[in-house]
């Protein structure tokens, strides 16, 4: 199997909630990632993860 | 990223504005500048550098003082001098323009006061023709076209990039891969999330009841110490390293000493040889240890498989099994209401009664059947009790053989040691104590890192044990429940995204190590095979796959694999861009990549000519775009006749010196003869003189 298989099928296995979280999680890292001083980070990722576990 | 032009003003030798215009096209994709030493091309790669990044290479000398000096000297009190390096590039479409200045003002007494830092404005030009300005985000867009963590890796001085080679910079190339693909989103999104985890457990905590907050006190307390553990895991592993590098070193030097050459190869073969042997006492171990989990109960299960046999046949001998009479057939009697005998059976009657009697001593059909396989099943238990019994004799007398074959191996290594110790050679006598030195300091990080190991489990298993209590007693409160499920997506979320980047790092591993192996085997005429490890150690083998004291001792050698590690980055970048480019590259199974040119200073150091001649030859073929600065003295002749067809600019630093003494120097190039190195009157400075433009 593949990494790009074997990551994949993790996603699949994972919970809806986490699920959720980790495409919330990946987009706010993505929007921060080249920014030298991000900001605020961990609050967003907080914020997506209340709002995937309501 | 395609680079398309640098101007200089005032930066180091380059006094006034000097613009270097670069090939960007994909054919002649070779841009070279010719300098003597000193003349200005370590200025010139750093000019790259400080512009992007704000970054010097290390061989770079005082960093801080960028502005001319003759500009400097000229100025008057209460004046501002500025260096300032421009940077053009295009990227995706978009034409961009990078401008870093420092400013210093000059006082009464000469000296200078800062007044602006290495400021940095990002400009560019967009697909409709706009011009835009980013001052704030100058940094963010910059790691976005070519991340800093990389830039080591594409604007290098070449006599030192044979530093890749060397063994401490695993950790360098480590970093470079994950660079490469991106992977630092998913390194910060498990650092992020550890933290949000962190603060969730804290309103999950102030939610629960004392016992709760007992609980989640020593779960912190314990998550804590694992990690404190991890990190001296690592530790111990990086020593191990660092140790088994320093005894390769001290092995090879023996190697190479004519007394101790013979005991050493010996010894480097015993070494394999005990390699392989404990390898087969683990194999040995480990199919013990499965066979017995899985049919260990047999070993218990003879006196079962007796005694099954001995009550099947005293209930045969009785005449029980088979039984004559079936449950089935007294049942449906009972519900038909009529006997065999034509007596009627009504329920609650004595003929009722008797008959419903017999269905508790009939036997069910399942039952007997089950019964009657009994014996064969008892006998199969034996057969596989039998056997299992044959397996473990074989296995432990092929372990206690390969066990003994251990001690012959290390009895026979440390003969070899004593020889080394004990010989009449000062020099080997050193070594081998250096050597023993070095091998106790591995045992003693071995154990220290199998204790930590051992530590780690413990409180992973205590963690766990924790987390289910904590579960248990919050399971009532229903606010304390979404908290915990939001704990739990946090530890699952970092958990996948720790597996992703595990499995991402190990794959691109592989593929470069690939493409590492290609390239190389296509450079080098010796018959050595690189390898780019597990631990992202990157060096050359002989072709049985040994590390040996003959290999890789080559300057050139080192050299040509580290641009081939370089090559093999960029190409895999390239592909993984294109990827990215084709797939919509935006999620979790994509990442981006990126088109990189290299900027290499004196690409081929003090090689001999036949390696100048190879690297020479590689070098446009490493990335689309390539830029090199050489000296008349190293390499010219190799850049004239190798590169030349893929060279489109030339340029030479003419050096202008006040020294007196010094020969005025012309380099001779296909177009002519330039100046080279020139008189001043009025102090050093480079002036940068465009050779020859091929479209």
């Amino acid at each position: 199997m593949t990494a790009k298989e074997q990551i994949a099928q993790l996603i699949r296995e994972a919970s809806p909630d986490t699920k959720k979280a980790i495409a919330a999680i990946f987009r706010i890292e993505k929007e921060h990632a080249y920014h030298s001083r991000p900001v605020r980070v961990k609050e967003q990722i907080i914020a997506a993860i209340r709002e995937a576990v309501k | 990223m395609i680079l398309t032009a640098i101007e200089l003003e005032n930066f180091r030798q380059f006094r006034g504005t000097q613009r270097l215009e670069l090939s960007t096209s994909p054919d002649r994709n070779v841009t070279v500048v010719y300098g003597a030493n000193g003349a200005g091309k370590t200025s010139l790669l750093n000019a790259f550098t400080w512009a992007l990044y704000r970054a010097c290479s290390p061989g770079f000398e005082q960093p801080d003082h960028l502005i001319n000096e003759q500009a400097w000297a000229e100025a008057q009190p209460g004046d501002d001098v500025a260096a300032t390096v421009t940077l053009e590039f295009e990227h995706e479409g978009r034409r961009y323009s990078v401008r870093r200045t420092t400013v210093d003002r000059k006082n009464t007494e000469g000296a200078a006061s800062r007044v602006k830092d290495a400021v940095v404005s990002v400009g560019f030009i967009d697909e409709d023709g706009e011009h835009h300005n980013r001052d704030d985000t100058s940094a963010g867009t910059i790691n976005e076209v070519l991340p800093e963590r990389l830039h080591r890796f594409f604007f290098f001085d070449g006599e030192r990039i044979e530093q890749l080679v060397k063994p401490d910079a695993y950790a360098e190339i480590e970093q470079a891969i994950k660079g490469i693909l991106g992977l630092q989103v998913v390194e910060n999104a498990i650092k992020h999330t550890d933290e949000a985890r962190k603060d969730l457990e804290r309103e999950l905590r102030d939610l629960g009841t004392d016992e709760d907050r007992a609980l989640a006190d020593e779960l912190a307390q314990v998550r804590t110490k694992r990690d404190e553990r991890r990190e001296t895991v690592a530790q111990h592993r990086r020593n191990l390293t660092a140790l088994e590098d320093e005894r390769q070193v001290v092995g090879d030097r023996l190697a190479q000493l004519a007394e101790a050459a013979t005991l050493q190869h010996e010894r480097e073969e015993l070494e394999r040889d005990l390699e392989e042997s404990e390898k087969s006492i683990r194999a040995s171990r480990t199919s013990l240890s499965d066979h017995i989990a899985r049919k260990g109960w047999l070993a218990f299960a003879a006196g079962l498989a007796q005694q099954t046999s001995a009550v099947f046949e005293e209930r045969r001998e009785r005449g029980e099994i088979p039984s004559d009479l079936k449950r089935q057939f007294v049942e449906d009697l009972l519900e038909r209401g009529r006997c065999i005998c034509g007596c009627e059976l009504t329920p609650d009657t004595d003929p009722y009664s008797l008959v419903a009697e017999w269905r508790e001593r009939a036997v069910h059909a399942d039952v007997e059947a089950a019964w009657t396989r009994l014996p064969a099943l008892a006998e199969g238990t034996l057969t596989r009790r039998k056997e299992l019994y044959s397996y473990l004799h074989e296995t432990l007398a092929e372990l206690s053989r390969h066990r003994e074959g251990r001690k012959r191996i290390v009895d026979k290594l440390s003969a070899i040691s004593d020889s080394l110790r004990h010989g009449d050679s000062d020099t080997v006598k050193e070594l081998e104590e250096q050597r023993e030195r070095i091998g106790a300091s591995i045992t003693e990080q071995q154990r220290l890192l199998a204790r930590a190991e051992v530590e780690i489990e413990g409180l992973d298993e205590r963690e766990r044990t924790l987390e289910r209590e904590l579960e248990k007693a919050r399971a009532e409160n229903e606010r304390a429940e979404i908290a915990r499920r939001r704990v739990s997506v946090a530890r699952s979320g970092a958990s996948i995204f720790r597996e992703i980047l595990d499995l991402r790092t190990e794959e691109v591993r592989e593929q470069l190590d690939r493409r590492i192996k290609d390239l190389y085997s296509k450079i080098s005429f010796k018959a050595y095979v690189p390898l780019l490890d597990a631990s992202f150690r990157l060096d050359l083998r002989n072709a049985e796959g040994q590390r040996s004291a003959s290999v890789a001792k080559s300057t050139g050698e080192n050299q040509i694999l580290s641009l081939t590690f370089v090559g093999a980055l960029a190409e895999h970048a390239r592909d993984r861009y294109d990827e990215a480019q084709r797939d919509g590259g935006d999620g979790l199974l994509t990442f981006q990549g990126g088109v990189y040119p290299v900027v290499m200073d004196s690409p081929f150091g003090s090689l001999d000519l036949n390696y100048q001649q190879r690297v020479a030859e590689a070098i446009p073929h490493l990335a689309p775009q390539v830029v090199v600065f050489v000296s008349q003295s190293q390499g010219l002749g190799a850049v004239q006749e190798q590169m030349g067809p893929r060279i489109s600019r030339e340029y030479v630093i003419d050096f202008h010196t006040p020294k007196e003494d010094l020969e005025v120097e012309t380099i001779t190039l296909r177009s002519g003869a330039y100046p080279y190195i020139s008189r001043s009157t009025a102090g050093e400075r480079a002036e940068l003189i465009p050779v020859r433009t091929t479209p």
